[in-house]
């Protein structure tokens, strides 16, 4: 069947060039809008297998597509498959299984990405004979019902707590607040939708006044270039209100809508216009204009200017780049977003918008250097654009008022035309005032910096101050117990805003981040930066919302301070923790902040910290910490190590020759081995993000939030160009447990042991453990490994952790600061696991690794040692965070109090002996099993991947099976 | 050289069953009873015990290979002949599953509080501690004071399981001061029965039981097994009921019927002296617990 493949390419290459000569809607595809007319594409592309025995390419230009076999020289983009059999796949697959490919490495690209996106939606194009019709399996998704309300106990006043006798509200459920109801059953019954009016303004504008140069033919400056062009996205976006909303301003055009960001990773969504709203995960829904918007007039005029391509040509196409195209060793998050950090919302609130301008303009007049001036105005237009979105939303509010016939609603929206006439430009005074300058400004966020872990920070330090003025102004009883529920109304509008919009997530990134949302962290507890108490009544507030709401996103986090927090607190986050299955996770103050320290922040700054993303430390307002800047694979080099720095899935020499593992005379031999190809994974991964991190400077630097960041201001520069006060880049290496099993293995069944050598150790990863029960038996049961508190394994992982730590402090970095290290992993333990090979561990052939730094499951119940193990590491070194799951699963003949004890009683005694984080799971595996198989009626059933909470029926299978297998811990007496 | 004991078939940590709180279970071996329905046969045995578990077993035959007394066939599958079996533990060592292991192991009494200790956190953080139970903790009467003391110097919180059928003055002088709180079984009220289904009578377990009772000595909780047609007849529970009331015992726990059992037994080389292979029914717990009324039931079922 194969021999004909050749055959078939033809026929597909040929067809291209007669459609585009025949159908004259298909040719538009080959031409594209630049602002004063259209032009034609021009481009070489390249199919070959890897073998090179089959190869052919097409010239696309003038409106036509020539093709032929054999390379052709200046390729912009090549097609690698790995044989014919994947090359057969590929003309017959759709674009989700083409991405499928991808991640199986039968399919790797060579140069322009864009181009192959383009190219691919050409394909895509030609074979689909009709428009797909919605897929009607999707449909549970908005029309199944939602679990019913929880109830919470009563509890004490504790901490800093003023106004509230109940903190936990145990009287109020969700049916209190019938507007968060009805918003929350909006939130899931309406698809998702692409929005196209940022991308459009933003194109629009450059189109008209230039990107690199401007029309008059000199060089554009970055920095003022994205500030015009800013100011003319919230100049002229639509002004929206939610109907019966408390709170003004949408991030889109849609109800919920997926926001497209052209300038960094939009455009590989080229290739989906067609499919994307019947793909089996995460469906969007598109308008046919929207389509043609993206694919006519702004993806073409990205192609060559998105974040990516701009290094790759800069570069000139480096190893490091391409080796991010494999998925296998690192995923540079640079390349989609710059966004992990925290805006100074302190100061929005306390001074607003309007004194940022004042002080901008001042200092532009002072200034002397024109990178300076141009700075302080790209500061001044961004907040000016934000105040004048603000006043349409004012006027916006006004007119609906007009024609409001309900009396009450139209004085809630005659309050709103006032609050955004007065915020975010001057100072809040009220909380309604507070909340809705916060989400303006962030709104206004997102419309310069991609939704991917921008978080939020600390709201419940944020907003006290003003709820605390509001109660101070309730003349009775009566009067505090209705501002008491209006602030709970009002937090609850706010997390429900945060879910308007969605970050556009590729059918590839459905493999990779299964079920994310944009992981708007917010952070509550701990201390203040005088050390005393932060629990606060918003603490409460806050967790009252996230427990009636039930919400994946903002995703809560919770520092509790061992010294400083109550015990009562904890309960009451274990409690939230309980009732909603997966929020908040728990933090030890006490660790980061020493980890803080450790990195050199002052100790006000290191207790001012917030979770970033997914739980990434940030110093609010002041660090820019890019705190998921790349997740590295530790499996990677290990396989690498095992084959003399040959990857066997990727059929590559991808490290250097470190030698054949058969002729080590020791462990040591071999764990020097692994180090050197773990040296030469993490130089790439560095270089590859320094590269990006630099072309950031050029493509999109971002002034707006460099005007939230403490630090830009005084030195004059954009964060991009390491204006912070705190600079650094945080990773996230994944595998930690299943490397440390993996190195216990081998020393002790090939060295101290001798059970094996190395050559059978090789032949059994190679064939999957099949013919080697015995030795896989023993790898399981024998080996010493993390987590059961044995001191070698927990010895093992230490090293390397003080390893690693010391090597990515020790690289240079872009912007100043360092890079720093932690152990979670979102979903790419799923991703980077089916990219590897049986492991000495045990673990088989594409299986997911163990989800953060949380050890493998073992046969028997190994809770306690795996707390002790986790807590017994040194957080000085692991100073990006962790994520340590924990699934357990109350019994139903307990009381929720003692379940609760128990929960408590494993949390505080993980969190007091030093353990940095931890996330529960409430759940049992029969229920995960039984969403599987209907998910109808779990439509809000919440899990916790790794650092952030998702919708366990919109997760890939291999991650429900993830979860599905992780151990799971009785909570019963 | 004469083994030591008692020795310590498990210690199992992070039990949220055997009393309040988080706690470490030990579980001392030998027993002065063999009730048909031991649900922790591998504690009878004062001596060290081969168990094999055939669930885990993947055939490889290394225990085979190993034994210097060809006391296993060819190929494993816990095809042991315990007449030739010296319990050397080779083979539990060499196993790569975990199928087999060697069920015993003696601890100073001091090692053993440190191996406790591990956990005081999560005892002091729950309101757990510790329960010695087994088999019958207080068959080594100085030993288990001398554990009971060493945790109690150390802030932990000691609860002792036992069937009952001690020396009560022993008890009084060595152990109980070192305890915080005792569950003690009642498992068959009539003498006669109790001797045919434990294979001693309850006089000794009675005594004891209205000792506990009168003195207040000690903080206890009464619990009884429900083991269908054995203990959990009409007659017996009625009857431990009245006799408990006489004493003014107010509060007890029952135990529901656990199948699992039978396995362990198989793992050890016997076979099981009673049959039931299901769990109870709604039925007939509440038909045991109607019984008890005016009872308080520790933890509902």
């Amino acid at each position: 069947m194969e021999a004909l493949t050749p055959v078939l390419m033809d026929a597909v290459l040929k067809g291209l060039g007669a459609r585009a000569l025949l159908d004259r809607k298909f040719r538009a595809n080959l031409y594209h809008d630049v602002g004063s007319g259209s032009e034609p594409w021009n481009a070489k592309v390249v199919f070959r297998t890897r073998d090179g025995s089959v190869s052919r390419h097409i010239v696309v230009s003038g409106g036509r597509i020539r093709s032929g076999r054999g390379g052709v020289g200046d390729a912009d983009a090549t097609f690698v498959l790995r044989d014919r059999a994947a090359l057969k796949k590929m003309l017959v697959a759709k674009p989700a299984e083409s991405m499928e490919m991808l991640l199986r490495n039968e399919l790797s690209f060579e140069g322009n990405m864009s181009v192959v996106a383009r190219v691919s939606y050409l394909l895509e194009r030609m074979t689909s004979k009709k428009q797909l019709d919605r897929d009607p399996r999707h449909d549970f998704l908005y029309e199944s019902s939602l679990a019913a309300p929880v109830r919470s106990l009563a509890s004490q006043r504790s901490d800093a707590v003023e106004y509230l006798d109940d903190p936990s509200f145990s009287e109020w459920t969700i049916e209190d607040f019938p507007r968060l109801g009805r918003f929350l059953a909006d939130a899931f019954s309406t698809r998702p939708a692409i929005s196209t009016e940022r991308p459009r303004l933003l194109t629009e504008h450059l189109k008209r006044h230039g990107f690199e140069k401007s029309l008059d033919g000199r060089d554009r400056d970055p920095v003022l270039r994205q500030a015009q062009a800013y100011k003319y996205m919230m100049e002229n976006r639509r002004p929206r209100i939610r109907h019966d909303d408390l709170i003004a301003g949408t991030t889109t055009d849609k109800e919920i809508g997926v926001v497209i960001y052209p300038d960094l990773g939009g455009v590989l969504l080229w290739p989906e216009l067609y499919t994307m709203h019947v793909r089996d995960l995460n469906p969007y829904t598109i308008e046919e204009s929207d389509r043609r918007l993206l694919a006519d007039e702004i993806f073409p005029y990205w192609q060559s200017r998105n974040l990516r391509e701009v290094a790759r040509t800069n570069a000139g196409n480096p190893e490091c780049l391409k080796l991010d195209e494999r998925f296998v060793l690192y995923f540079q998050w640079k390349a989609h977003s710059l966004s992990h950090t925290i805006p100074d919302f302190p100061t929005v609130l306390g001074r607003g918008l309007g004194a940022i301008v004042e002080e901008a303009a001042a200092a532009e007049d002072k200034a002397d250097d024109a990178g300076k001036k141009n700075f302080f105005a790209a500061v001044r237009l961004c907040c000016e654009g934000v105040i004048a979105y603000a006043t349409h939303l004012s006027e916006e509010a006004a007119r609906n008022a007009a024609s409001e016939n309900d009396p009450v609603r139209r004085a809630e929206l005659e309050n709103l035309a006032r609050i955004c006439a007065r915020v975010p430009a001057g100072p809040a005074r009220t909380l309604e005032e507070a909340v809705n300058s916060m989400w303006i400004t962030w709104v206004a966020c997102h419309m310069e910096n991609t939704n991917a872990g921008l978080s939020i920070g600390r709201v419940d330090k944020w907003l006290q101050p003003y709820f605390a003025a509001d109660m101070r102004g309730c003349v009775d009883e009566e009067a505090r117990r209705a501002m008491i529920h209006r602030a709970v109304e009002l937090l609850g509008c706010f997390f429900l805003r945060c879910t308007d919009h969605l970050p556009m997530v590729a059918d590839l990134g459905n493999k990779l981040f299964g079920g994310s949302s944009s992981d708007q962290a917010i952070t509550i507890g701990g201390v203040l930066e005088d050390g005393s108490n932060n629990v606060t009544d918003m603490t409460y507030i806050i967790l009252k919302v996230a427990e009636m709401l039930r919400l994946r996103d903002p995703n809560l986090n919770a520092r509790w301070h061992p010294e400083v927090n109550s015990v009562e607190y904890l309960r009451r986050l274990c409690e939230v923790n309980a009732l909603t299955g997966s929020t908040p996770s728990l933090h030890n103050d006490r660790a980061v902040i020493a980890a803080m320290r450790e990195q050199g922040f002052t100790i006000e700054h290191a207790r001012d910290w917030s979770a970033t993303g997914c739980v990434e430390p940030t110093s609010s307002g002041r660090h820019f910490g890019h705190t998921n800047s790349m997740m590295v694979s530790m499996v990677a080099p290990l396989e690498m190590a095992l084959h003399d720095g040959y990857h066997p899935l990727c059929r590559e020499q991808i490290g250097p020759h470190t030698g054949a593992v058969t002729e080590f005379g020791s462990f040591g031999q071999f764990y020097d081995a692994y180090l050197e190809q773990f040296r030469y994974v993490a130089e790439r991964s560095i270089e590859c993000n320094n590269l990006f991190g630099e072309t950031h400077r050029f493509v999109r630097p971002t002034p707006f939030l460099s005007s939230l960041v403490d630090g830009c201001l005084q030195s004059g520069r954009d964060v991009v160009f390491g204006g912070a006060l705190y600079n650094s880049s945080g990773i996230a290496l994944i595998g930690l447990a299943d490397v440390v099993d993996s190195l216990m293995a081998v020393k002790h069944l090939v060295y101290d042991e001798k059970r094996v050598d190395f050559a059978t150790l090789l032949d059994a990863l190679g064939k999957n453990f099949e013919g080697y029960e015995t030795l896989h038996a023993r790898m399981l049961n024998k080996v010493p490994r993390f987590g059961s508190a044995n001191p070698e394994a927990q010895a093992m992982a230490q090293r390397l952790i003080d390893w690693a730590y010391d090597l990515y402090q020790g690289f240079p970095h872009y912007r100043g600061g360092h890079y720093t290290t932690g152990y979670w992993s979102m979903s790419n333990h799923v991703a980077f696991g089916t990219l590897s090979g049986a492991l000495p561990s045990g673990r088989r052939r594409h299986k997911p690794f163990t989800p953060g730094i949380t050890p493998e499951p073992g046969a028997k119940d190994t809770l306690l040692q795996n707390i002790q193990s986790v807590a017994g590491l040194n957080p000085l070194k692991m100073p990006n965070n962790i994520a340590f799951n924990v699934k357990v699963v109350p019994d139903p003949h307990d009381s929720p109090e003692q379940a609760l004890d128990v929960m408590t009683a494993y949390a505080r005694t993980y969190l007091e002996a030093g353990g940095m984080q931890m996330q529960f799971n409430v759940i049992s595996t029969e229920t995960l099993r039984d969403a599987m198989e209907h998910p109808e009626a779990y439509r809000n059933l919440m899990v916790r991947i790794s650092g952030y909470n998702a919708y366990f029926v919109e997760l890939n299978r291999e991650l429900q099976m993830e979860l599905i297998e992780r151990n799971e811990h009785a909570l019963k007496h | 050289m004469e083994k030591r004991r008692p020795l310590v078939a498990e210690i199992k940590r992070n039990s949220l069953d055997d009393g309040p709180g988080i706690r470490s279970v030990v579980f001392f071996k030998g027993c002065p009873l063999c009730c048909v329905w031991c649900h922790n046969p591998e504690c009878t045995r004062a001596g060290e015990d081969l168990m094999f578990r055939g669930d885990q077993c993947i055939g490889c035959g290394a225990c085979a290979d190993v034994c210097t007394e060809h006391a296993i066939a060819a190929g494993g599958r816990g095809a042991i002949e315990r007449e030739l079996c010296t319990l050397c533990g080779d083979c539990a060592d060499e196993c790569p599953s975990g199928a087999l292991s060697l069920i015993g192991t003696y601890h100073e009494p001091e090692e053993l509080v440190e191996i406790l200790l591990r956990d005081k956190p999560f005892y002091d953080n729950s309101g757990g501690g510790v329960t010695l139970s087994g088999g019958e903790p207080t068959l080594a009467m100085n030993y288990t004071a001398a554990v009971a003391k060493g945790l109690r110097e150390r802030g932990v919180h000691v609860l002792v399981e036992t069937c009952g059928d001690f020396a009560w003055e022993r008890f009084a002088d060595t152990l109980l001061p070192h305890v915080d709180l005792v569950y003690i079984d009642m498992k068959i009220e009539s003498a006669a029965l109790h001797e045919k289904f434990t294979g001693r009578t309850n006089e000794r377990i009675k005594e004891n039981l209205e000792k506990l009772a009168s003195t207040r000595a000690v903080e206890f909780l009464v619990r009884v097994p429900l083991v269908p047609e054995v203990t959990a007849t009409r007659a017996n529970l009625e009857g431990i009921a009245a006799w408990l009331r006489e004493r003014g015992v107010e509060r007890i726990a029952l135990l529901p019927y656990n199948p699992l059992w039978p396995a362990k037994v198989q793992s050890l080389g016997g076979s099981p002296a009673y049959e039931r292979s299901g769990w109870m029914s709604r039925e007939e717990c509440d038909a045991a617990k109607k019984a008890f009324v005016g009872f308080r039931l520790e933890r509902d079922f």
